[in-house]
């Protein structure tokens, strides 16, 4: 009797932590986090790690690592990508599925500053700052507009479904895509709608704002967009095969995204100035992350973790295959390309712009 | 293979039902039936096989050789063996069924959990489903089953939105909130084990004893489950729960004299109402 006394316990915490793992759901998992800051790359990855670009070692404080909260418990869920105020602030939320903070921490000690807790709802995506201003998508469906201290300044509900992309601004005004397919421009002072586009498919991308102002953006039901930053007017559309996901990425000429058509996906390359498609390429896995553009070079990774590098006329240039998935966008550290696997082997790898590996990184 | 053949088949059919009633908790609670439903000839076999059974082990002949036979254990499996085969009662018919059931559980369990689409991991697999070509086909005949019309899904029910853990909120309240659902599901796990639950042979057999203990231990898993889920969840287990109820009501072998009744072996479900069964 007694030891079914034990083992029964056992057998139920047991069915608890499969039914856990099965469903995902006791946190919120989201894609890890990657930003480049000076010569640090955070990656938020349920904690926020501080690892230099030259030797792919953490950052530390005394014998320990410096990492962002110091201490990780069950109730923290970092994934969002960090943002970097201009006092130096380091702002992102915890995703976590029933704990809505969003958090400031001290770049220096690892220290949180403070945690604003109004929200409502999960969240997911990173915040905007501009000077010392933080511009926080909710989980809640609303923007939440903060100074410096974590104080309110003003806040906009913008949907009944939570706020899944960052924020972005052209300088002028900030634009917020939704789930419920609407871009919205905000003024930054006042909190008040400039304009909106209803664009009739859900968005999880952020817009990429162009130099002259242009913001092109795609939805999941794979219509990509060029609009008119000051005014909300549609340039063009172009449907694609697939959904988009991530944000697209340009260079002079051409705007390149990515789709996902159940497990396969296309890589597109668009005229920026009318939409037409100038090549596309197939792949076997689907493309979620946003692409990266340099030099003359366009790289794309895929879900079941290929990196493939391409010429910007489409030639393969070269190409790498990881392990884990690749849902996060490369982002480009100097002479480096930078990547954040998922349930692999290692947490980062970074390549050089020939496609070298110079090193990874995985926490101790 | 097992996401192939039973998620996202699963996934689909709950995805068109919401497609029809535009309601995420509707969507699950019928769903639930519906699964209950196609499974009910399973649960009624491992029902009658888990009477016939007990009826077995109250039997003069069984109790008589459990004493006659009880240091000789190779016998005594001989003669149980016997005893089955004379009574035509399968040791395995009221565990094979629950094996098969369980697939189902776990994948309706998978597959609300891809529809709530909670994180963007989970939405990847959601909207890897909705652009499946078979899905778009699908989406192309029924305009209410296209990717436009059905993300985002429309997660309110209620006072609850259905991706996060439910807590009642009000500024008396401490520890975050009233979390209703976790107690309804607390509650109804504990009616339904109270009520469904077979009387045994003997009070100290390891299987009463155990059925007594999970009857303690699931409804608080539950419980803990509900609390730090997504709500859709708990309508699940609410959904299910109750769904069970009513299939073992249907079948006459609710223990209705069990409900009330704490701390002693559950009471005998009614000769004549089982018997009549037969």
């Amino acid at each position: 009797m007694k030891f079914k006394r034990v083992v029964l316990p056992f057998l139920v915490v047991l069915l608890a932590f499969l039914m856990s793992a099965c469903s995902g759901a006791a946190v919120t998992r989201g894609f890890p986090g990657l930003v480049l800051q000076d010569q640090t790359i955070y990656l938020s990855e349920n904690q926020v790690y501080a690892v230099n670009i030259t030797t792919g070692q953490e950052a530390r404080l005394g014998e320990a690592p410096l990492r962002f909260p110091l201490e990780s418990d069950g109730n923290i869920n970092l994934y969002a990508p960090v943002s970097v105020t201009g006092d130096g602030q380091i702002v992102l939320p915890n995703s976590h599925a029933s704990q809505h903070g969003l958090y400031s921490f001290d770049p220096k000690t690892g220290s949180t500053r403070w945690v604003f807790e109004k929200s409502k709802g999960t969240w997911i995506a990173g915040v905007l700052s501009i000077g010392t201003d933080i511009y926080a998508p909710g989980g809640d469906g609303i923007l939440y507009a903060l100074d410096a201290s974590g104080n309110v300044r003003w806040t906009v509900e913008l949907s009944k479904n939570g706020l899944w992309t960052r924020p972005v601004t052209d300088g002028n005004l900030i634009f917020q895509s939704t789930m419920d397919g609407v871009l919205f421009a905000i003024n930054p002072t006042s909190g008040k709608e400039v304009w909106q586009a209803e664009l009739g498919g859900p968005i999880l991308g952020a817009p990429t704002v162009d130099e002259d102002g242009t913001l092109y953006l795609g939805t999941l039901s794979g219509m990509l967009y060029a609009i008119e930053g000051a005014s909300g007017q549609i340039s063009w559309q172009q449907q694609l095969e697939g959904s988009i996901w991530g944000s697209p990425a340009l260079n002079a000429d051409s705007v390149y995204i990515g789709t996902l058509m159940a497990k396969v996906g296309k890589f597109y390359a668009l005229q920026k100035s009318t939409g037409a498609v100038s090549w596309q390429r197939d792949e076997e896995s689907s493309i979620i992350a946003s692409p990266l553009v340099f030099e003359d070079q366009v790289l794309y990774v895929t879900e079941t973790g290929r990196v493939q590098a391409l010429t910007s006329a489409g030639s393969p240039k070269w190409q790498a295959d990881l392990k884990g998935k690749l849902l996060s966008a490369p982002i480009l550290a100097g002479e480096l390309i930078i990547i954040a696997p998922m349930q692999g082997d290692t947490m980062l790898v970074a390549f050089d712009l020939n496609g070298a590996q110079r090193w990874t990184f995985k926490a101790e | 293979m097992w996401d192939t053949l039973i998620v996202t088949p699963m996934t689909n059919i709950l995805l068109l039902i919401y497609a029809f009633v535009g309601n995420f908790g509707i969507a699950i609670i019928l769903f639930t039936i519906l699964i209950k439903a196609a499974t009910h000839p399973l649960m009624a076999s491992q029902i009658k096989s888990s009477a016939k059974m007990q009826e077995l082990m109250q039997s003069e002949d069984w109790l008589k050789i459990q004493a006659k036979y009880k240091d000789d254990k190779e016998k005594l499996a001989q003669e149980q063996m016997r005893v089955y085969k004379e009574q035509g009662v399968n040791p395995l018919g009221s565990c094979l069924p629950t094996m098969i059931q369980l697939p189902v559980i776990f994948g309706l369990y998978q597959s609300i959990n891809r529809v709530m689409g909670a994180s963007p991991v989970q939405l990847i697999d959601l909207v890897r489903s909705i652009t499946h070509p078979w899905w778009s086909w699908m989406g192309d005949v029924i305009p209410a089953a296209s990717l436009n019309a059905l993300l985002p899904i429309n997660n309110q029910f209620l006072w609850m939105n259905l991706g996060q853990p439910e807590r009642i909120l009000a500024d008396i309240l401490p520890f975050g909130g009233l979390p209703t659902l976790a107690i309804i599901v607390g509650l109804t796990t504990f009616i339904q084990t109270k009520l469904t639950v077979m009387p045994s042979a003997s009070p100290n057999d390891q299987s009463a004893q155990m059925t007594q203990m999970m009857g303690i231990y699931m409804p608080l898993m539950l419980f803990w489950f509900s609390l730090n889920f997504a709500s859709g969840l708990a309508v699940y287990f609410i959904a299910s729960n109750l769904a069970g109820i009513a299939q073992y009501a249907a079948l006459g072998k609710v223990n209705w004299g069990n409900l009330f009744k704490f701390g002693s072996q559950p009471a005998t479900v009614p000769a004549a109402k089982s018997k009549s069964k037969k």
